[in-house]
């Protein structure tokens, strides 16, 4: 190991480390007038496809988040876009920027919810708040969802496997938005992905009561059309 | 009547994990197996690698006529649920992981020491008690002039001892006593390894308790809290904390580690321990690390524990779940009370912000290419790709493979020849994991064996029974290095 023993303050500047030559223009493809270096680019683009970026899975990309956290903002601000950073967690998401009065087009996707798609998610955000509460990872299997989601069948109801099949559909729905994710190796149990904390917060949950007990005194309008942010069926 | 009170007790107590798991039909079976894939070799196994292994143990039952009729993940189903298994999800782990529950574990020692019945009234065990408790009289006696009597005659001892052997008369303990003691030594060492796993789910027991303690407590100081703000960490502070630092003390002294290096080292040395068997001798030898990682590992749980407990409290985190707790309890109340009225299908007026986004170009339509439906022609067929040993690295790394066995295989075959291939091991020992099994040759021969220049063809069955093959580098394992394999 003779080359550590070399002083590198002896050395001329042109043979020490080649990142104390200026950096020239990130070029990195034809025609390519960005600014950041392609790792930033990279995490970039993580965040803009979503959901999230976290430590655990995307080990490459965190510190570089961290490190250029500031020009990451700056570049998503122009898409009015908030970024979000715990770094607790180590995770990080967008988030559609608060612009008060002023109209601006959204980016992010939304996910309408069923009655039946909202109670799961108030399950799996409980299930969340107690796996915290003892300092665990919340684990959920689909029959332990389907055990809760039953109090919730109509009592008239007699089409059992109608019903089964849509806990299916709505436990499908939500892990395609990556609030539940497969554990390697097991069939049938999640991880409760930690982002549902922040994604659906005490103000939503709240919102949401509201909703129920609106519909409950019959105030709500006719059904909602579907609009152009719903997310089923137009996904390829 | 007394003999109630231990009735009711044994009855409570039938009813419960370590009992019922001796007492069980194919008890035998299920401790054998838990015993051999989570006790003697791994504490912990990741779910996939679990299951794969009982699989594997059930074929080889299957086939010796055994019924076995459900699939491993059923049993291993079966077993957490009875409580013979624990499954924990550790923080950065990317699947969940297996391992024994106490009862299991206690299960295994009491049945193994049934096999290995150590003649109770030994007298090592004798000497032992007879120590302690001399050491215990000396260690509590407040009488100046009693102790100092007493160290003087252990000295008059001592100096009759040094003088017997410089004039030639040593006594050296005779062999048999020698095992005998050094047995004693490897079941209270393994004692003490195994009460870690007792610790520590107390530990775990116990960062729960204070948690739920804080969440149901709705005074804004509970007693919970108020010790913690008095400076008190509980967990350090309870039995098991205080207990276990005392003991982890003790085995991180530098001094004390460096004593116990050098006896085993000494005790290692002599003659009488080539007639310990493999097993008790590699326990000697790996004592101190086994030790230090099984308390270490308990260590790390203590502190993660006290700080994340502290920083439950200082952050008041446990107040926001507790009202996050009551405003989803309110949701769930009134979202029960619409379910007769409301279609579980229904659309609401309300929609989940998303964190991700969806970008469409017109750039992304693709034009419809005819030829891209044409039907395929005739494949060519390929010859082999050879697999290179960085690629066989990665594999390795992802893949469990049954090292023990191909290293004893290769010893096997080197028993009767002085050098053998991969190809001559895989002749006498089929590779039982497949393409896994060369592999493991790979890189056992890679790390122990001699290249040559030639390549050879190796050919295993595959996991659809159909018979493959693959060219791979000539290694030649030798019968002079075979000692690097043990």
């Amino acid at each position: 190991m003779s080359w550590s023993e070399i002083d590198e303050a002896a050395l001329p500047d042109e043979e020490r480390a080649p990142d104390a030559v200026p950096a020239s223009a990130n070029t990195l493809f034809i025609g390519d007038s960005g600014e950041l270096p392609l790792d930033t680019r990279r995490a970039l683009v993580q965040l803009l496809a979503g959901p999230s970026l976290d430590g655990y899975r995307h080990p490459k990309l965190w510190p570089i988040l961290i490190r250029d956290e500031v020009p990451i903002r700056r570049r998503l601000a122009e898409l009015f876009l908030e970024l979000v950073i715990d770094r607790d967690m180590q995770v990080a998401f967008t988030r559609q920027a608060d612009t008060g009065e002023l109209e601006v087009p959204t980016l992010l996707r939304r996910a309408q919810l069923t009655f039946i798609d909202s109670i799961l998610l108030l399950h799996l955000r409980q299930r969340l708040t107690q796996a915290d509460s003892r300092g665990d990872r919340a684990v959920v299997s689909t029959d332990e969802i389907m055990e809760f989601l039953n109090l919730y069948e109509r009592a008239s109801n007699t089409d059992r496997a109608g019903f089964v099949k849509r806990i299916h559909a709505s436990i499908e729905k939500i892990k395609k938005h990556s609030i539940l994710q497969k554990i390697r190796s097991s069939e049938d149990r999640f991880e409760i992905s930690p982002t549902l904390k922040l994604l659906f917060s005490a103000e939503e949950i709240q919102a949401l009561t509201h909703l129920y007990q609106r519909m409950a005194a019959d105030e709500t309008p006719a059904p909602v059309t579907r609009t152009e942010s719903d997310d089923e069926e137009a996904d390829p | 009547m007394k003999a109630d009170k231990a009735i009711a007790t044994y009855r409570r107590m039938r009813t419960q994990p370590l009992w019922r798991l001796l007492a069980s039909d194919n008890g035998p079976t299920v401790i054998g197996l838990l015993q051999i894939h989570l006790y003697e070799s791994e504490q912990s196994l990741p779910a996939s690698t679990f299951h794969e292994r009982i699989g594997r143990s059930l074929e080889v039952l299957r086939a010796q006529g055994e019924d076995f009729p459900q699939t491993a993940q059923a049993y291993v189903a079966n077993w957490l649920a009875d409580g013979y298994l624990e499954r924990r999800f550790p923080a950065g782990a990317s699947e969940e992981e297996y391992e024994l529950s106490t009862a299991a574990i206690e299960a295994i020692r009491f049945v193994s020491g049934l096999t290995q019945p150590h003649s109770a009234a030994t007298e090592s065990r004798l000497t032992l008690v007879i120590e302690a408790l001399t050491r215990l009289a000396e260690d509590t006696d407040t009488d100046k002039f009693r102790r100092i009597d007493r160290l003087m005659a252990e000295q008059a001892r001592i100096d009759k001892e040094i003088d017997a052997i410089q004039k030639g008369q040593m006594r050296v303990l005779p062999h048999a006593a020698a095992l005998e003691r050094t047995r004693e030594i490897i079941t209270l060492a393994d004692d003490l390894a195994g009460d870690f796993r007792r610790v520590r789910n107390q530990f775990e027991q116990l960062n729960r308790d204070l948690r739920e303690r804080l969440m149901d407590n709705d005074g804004n100081r509970g007693e919970v809290l108020d010790s913690l703000f008095a400076g008190i960490d509980l967990i350090s502070e309870s039995e098991a904390g205080r207990t276990f630092s005392a003991f982890w003390r003790l085995l991180t002294d530098p001094e004390q580690a460096a004593t116990l290096d050098q006896a085993l080292d000494s005790v290692l040395s002599r003659e009488f321990v080539t007639q310990l068997d493999a097993k008790e001798r590699r326990f000697l030898l790996r004592l101190t690390r086994t030790l230090l990682e099984q308390g270490g590992m308990v260590h790390e749980v203590l502190q993660t524990f006290a700080r994340s407990l502290k920083h439950f409290v200082q952050s008041r985190e446990y107040l926001e779940q507790r009202r996050l707790n009551h405003l989803l309890k309110d949701a769930q109340r009134a979202a029960l009370a619409l379910k007769d009225e409301v279609r579980a299908t229904e659309t609401l007026q309300y929609t989940l912000e998303l964190s991700s986004s969806r970008l469409r170009s017109l750039s992304q339509w693709v034009l419809y290419d005819p030829s891209l439906q044409a039907l395929p022609g005739q494949m060519a067929e390929g010859d082999a790709l050879p697999i290179d040993l960085e690629s066989v690295g990665e594999l390795i790394a992802q893949s469990e493979i049954d090292f023990r066995t191909l290293k004893a295989n290769v010893l096997a075959v080197l028993e009767h020849r002085s050098q053998a291939s991969i190809a001559d091991v895989l002749e006498r020992f089929p590779a039982a994991q497949g393409l896994g099994s060369v592999v493991g040759l790979l890189a056992l021969g890679s790390r122990h064996g001699f290249r040559s220049d030639h390549s050879e063809t190796v050919g295993w069955i595959g996991g659809d029974d159909q018979s493959r093959s693959a060219r791979i580098p000539k290694i030649l394992f030798l019968r002079e290095r075979a000692n690097e394999l043990v």
